[in-house]
């Protein structure tokens, strides 16, 4: 009977370890980048770092020590004054940092999930999405204003324009909020998860979205003017590409050149590996990083590649190549041991920064 | 494999039902029934291979070997191994269900963090194993809200004036599982070899509503309701058996 007993006992035990070993929270998204005008900030997992843009060395990080209570996926912001840099955790925490040192100057700890996209920082305020689907707006000393609930997670920040501000949900809805208030002004159903932000051009929102396409709203009063099929879902904001194009990659590959006036393809071409993160467009040549490892090199006139870079052996990209002037690119692989790397113009390395384990 | 084979066929299914019922709480309730129903054949058969044990108890031959080899315990053994062989007996039936189940319980899990997914990277995955026959970009995302709990977390009931959440959903599933193991063990016989099930079935008795609660109080809600609903719908179908008796759930007795 003994034995018996043991066998159960040991199912039982083996059935909690599995169930257990099962519960691993698999990486959360991908390392969000920013840059200012020496550093580069970048969010990955257990730390925010401060990255000297010319050589890669890390100025500080934040906390000093990973700390597996804090995760941070999403590109820490600059505030216009220059005086706190503001990055949300999954912790719920919204931290305001100090952009010299990485010290803590506050904290704002009210939202009920997790902060997966970037805070929008402008002189009149902070404005924080969070994932339980409310808008925190807060001064730039992390002192509550008011807030806007939608109705699903906000995973994106809002795009201001005068006293407005535009606003992505996952719950379909587009926005339009006053930004002294919180105040709706007017929302239009597009029928499909929106993820990332709106690109605001001459008085037109252009955004992308989960359900396969890529619609023009105008900002005036939320009417549609066009929405695009593609080939499949659509992660980021819509890129300018000249005076009249906008660029978008989809998550199969297909990286499209639409008119901004009606939404039509000027060109098409596929890359390997899904495209989540948004183009790049520098002089005349359109770069996306996508989840087989590469950065891709496009023409800009009709899509042709001009060339391709494995950036990374092993992980995926989906992190958007963020342009530079100054220095070329800046790519993030995810779930790699260098979270950022510098690129020139031709995809040949300057710098690969590498968090240092203590 | 287990993705491909498993979870992603459950998955599909749980959002099929859920583009049906426009609830995933619901979804999950009407899932559980259908993979109860499916489990229906396994648990009239486990029923039947009790009964047949009970039956054997009252034969000649059991209470023969009993006596006759009753200080040769490793004799006894291989007697009653003899005539369960015999006779076409399984003591250890009872267990099947469950075994059945462990997959199940492990899909259903993966299946519920994936539909339930709050991150990009999750959303990403859950983009992957989508049968495009769902038209996934329209359901997403998925609205995990059922009653007081948002199924994608560990489920509390907040009370005004308490300064702590209750654990209902894991109190729940700890009681029903004490019911439905209970009802299990009332069925097996308790002598010889069937002595050794029952053992078996004592420990299930009192480890599985500790360890499945400890489940429900600390993994998603989503498989707590898995839970609730699967135990409620087993006690139904024993009640429907006539095999519940609630004299045997006093578990101050014995």
């Amino acid at each position: 009977m003994m034995r018996f007993r043991r066998v159960w006992i040991g199912t039982l035990v083996a059935l909690a370890l599995v169930v257990a070993g099962c519960s691993r929270i698999a990486p959360g998204s991908w390392p969000g980048v920013s840059v200012g005008p020496d550093t580069v900030w970048v969010a990955y997992q257990q730390q925010v770092f401060a990255v000297d843009k010319a050589t890669g060395v890390a100025h500080w990080a934040f906390p000093l020590q990973p700390d597996r209570k804090k995760t941070f996926f999403a590109a820490p912001q600059l505030t216009p004054d220059g005086q706190t840099l503001v990055v949300g955790g999954y912790d719920n925490v919204l931290y305001g940092l100090d952009p010299a040192t990485g010290a803590q100057k506050w904290t704002f700890t009210e939202a009920q999930d997790r902060y997966i996209g970037p805070v929008l920082a402008t002189e009149q305020g902070i404005y924080a999405p969070n994932g339980d689907g409310t808008l925190y707006a807060l001064t730039l000393q992390g002192t509550p204003r008011w807030t806007f609930t939608a109705e699903a997670a906000l995973w994106a920040p809002p795009v201001p324009e005068g006293d407005t501000l535009y606003l992505a949900s996952l719950d379909h809805h587009l926005y339009a909020l006053n930004a002294t208030t919180g105040q709706e002004q007017w929302r239009v159903n597009l029928e499909g998860a929106l993820p990332a932000a709106p690109t605001l051009l001459d008085g037109v929102l252009y955004v992308g979205e989960l359900a396969t396409e890529v619609a023009a709203v105008r900002a005036a009063d939320g009417t549609v003017l066009w929405q695009t099929p593609v080939a499949a879902w659509v992660w980021h904001s819509p890129v300018p590409l000249g005076d009249d194009q906008l660029v978008v990659g989809d998550m199969d590959g297909h990286v499209y050149a639409l008119r901004r006036d009606d939404g039509g393809i000027v060109w098409q071409t596929q890359v390997e590996g899904g495209v989540i993160g948004a183009p790049a467009v520098h002089d005349d040549t359109v770069f996306v990083t996508t989840r087989a490892g590469l950065l891709v090199a496009l023409n800009a006139s009709n899509g042709a590649v001009r060339w391709q870079r494995q950036v990374h052996q092993e992980a995926t990209i989906e992190a958007g190549p963020v342009v530079v002037p100054d220095l070329g690119l800046l790519v993030a692989p995810s779930d790699a041991g260098n979270p950022l790397l510098a690129l020139d113009f031709e995809g040949q390395p300057i710098w690969s920064f590498v968090p240092q384990k203590k | 494999m287990w993705t491909t084979l498993v979870v992603q066929p459950m998955l599909n299914l749980l959002l099929w039902i859920y583009s049906l019922v426009g609830n995933f709480g619901v979804a999950i309730i009407v899932f559980t029934i259908l993979v109860r129903l499916l489990l229906a054949p396994l648990m009239h058969k486990q029923t039947k291979s009790a009964e047949a044990m009970r039956k054997l108890q009252e034969h000649p031959k059991w209470k023969e070997i009993q006596r006759k080899y009753k200080n040769d315990r490793e004799r006894l053994a291989q007697e009653q191994m003899k005539l369960y062989s015999e006779l076409g007996v399984n003591p250890f039936a009872s267990c099947l269900p469950m075994l059945v189940q462990i997959p199940i319980i492990f899909g259903l899990y993966q299946a519920v963090i994936l539909a339930l997914g709050n991150t990009p990277a999750q959303l990403l995955e859950l983009a992957r194993l989508l049968y495009p026959a769902l038209n996934p970009s329209r359901l997403i995302p998925i609205n995990g809200q059922f009653l007081w709990m948002n199924l994608a977390y560990p489920e509390r009931l907040h009370i005004p004036g308490l300064p702590f959440g209750i654990p209902v959903m894991a109190i729940l599933v700890a009681l029903t599982s004490y019911i439905q193991s209970k009802a299990v063990a009332t069925t097996t016989p308790s002598t010889g070899e069937g002595q050794q099930a029952q053992a078996m079935n004592q420990m299930m008795t009192m480890y599985m509503p500790l360890m499945l609660g400890y489940f429900a109080l600390t993994f998603q809600s989503g498989l707590a309701l898995y839970f609730l609903t699967s135990n409620l719908v087993m006690i139904a179908q024993y009640a429907l058996m006539g095999k519940l008796s609630w004299d045997d759930l006093k578990f101050w007795r014995r």
